[in-house]
């Protein structure tokens, strides 16, 4: 069960610990977060000396990545979101939440430029392509699931199809379909047999002549 | 917004030390991350002097602690005297 890292945050919610990249004196510097509905929220822990601050920003894989493969310096990444959280813990413990738009976040909440994310390579890319075969599989679940429902609809209507060999229609005129197959089957078997028995009474006639 | 955290280890003896690092390059990344804001960080490079307290490679009783060195530095001690500030880029 993942920590619960964050706790009702503005406009988030509660942010989960996933993955910690680089971290000092035990406390996790660059990491990763996710919310209920398994957003990833890329986490900076930019201060510790006195007061504690956090800088936190909606990410995908794509971004991560970049990250990990040093295509991108942490700052960049942040700067390139729309906007940024900021929370801050101070000595008095009082805490403090501000959404601020990234042109506008302080620089020294960021790491100077050229500073990229410093992890174990092999162990975090191996993170982000489980994450990425999660994200697949939650997609082809989803997908396996509206065609069961669908399948479901389908395999009924092929049921009545099969029997009274009507049209397939939506399962509210079932009803309907079946009560006006089963009259047409009636008098189609009647007559039907009414004309095998009149093709007999010729043959009597045939061998009579 | 922030729980309670996992309980600290009162028994872990690295939560009473003063950190070091063996390794220039992994204070120099620490400094450029995190410690932007004033009072001005900056690195001081010098050795542990027994005479000021123990001190301990941390991976010496933990895994995955790389160059980190534990130091316990005794209350009346005056490190600084073996330690000179690095001039920074």
């Amino acid at each position: 069960m993942k920590e619960l890292y964050f706790e009702n945050v503005t406009g988030i919610g509660n942010l989960y610990l996933e993955y910690v990249f680089y971290e000092f004196e035990s406390e996790p510097i660059l990491f990763l977060c996710s919310d209920e509905s398994r957003q990833l929220y890329f986490c900076l822990c930019s201060d510790i000396r006195y007061e504690q601050k956090w800088v936190v920003m909606k990410t995908n894989l794509t971004v991560l990545n970049a990250l990990v493969e040093e295509e991108i310096d942490i700052a960049s990444a942040f700067l390139s979101a729309p906007e940024l959280v900021i929370i801050t813990l101070n000595l008095q413990g009082e805490e403090r939440v501000r959404v601020v738009r990234a042109d506008e976040a302080d620089r020294l909440d960021l790491p100077k430029e050229g500073t990229f994310v410093r992890c174990g390579k092999e162990e975090a890319k191996m993170y982000l392509w489980q994450k990425k075969w999660e994200m697949v599989s939650d997609r082809q679940r989803e997908i396996v699931k509206r065609t069961e429902a669908s399948d479901e609809v389908m395999q009924k209507a092929f049921f009545v199809n099969t029997i009274y060999k009507g049209a397939v229609e939506p399962e509210s005129r079932l009803r309907d379909t079946i009560s006006e197959s089963y009259e047409y089957s009636v008098s189609s078997k009647e007559e039907y047999i009414e004309t095998v028995k009149i093709s007999k009474n010729d043959n009597d006639f045939v061998q009579a002549a | 917004m922030i729980p309670p955290r996992k309980r600290i280890n009162l028994k872990d003896p690295g939560i009473y030390s003063t950190s070091c690092n063996m390794d220039y390059s992994e204070a120099e990344y620490v400094l450029r991350l995190i410690m932007r804001h004033k009072p001005e960080a900056f690195i001081a490079k010098g050795e542990t002097e027994k005479s000021c307290g123990p001190c301990q490679l941390t991976a010496e009783r933990e895994t995955g602690k790389g160059a980190h060195v534990d130091w316990w530095v005794y209350d009346d001690s005056e490190p600084q005297r073996y330690f000179e500030k690095e001039d920074q880029e």
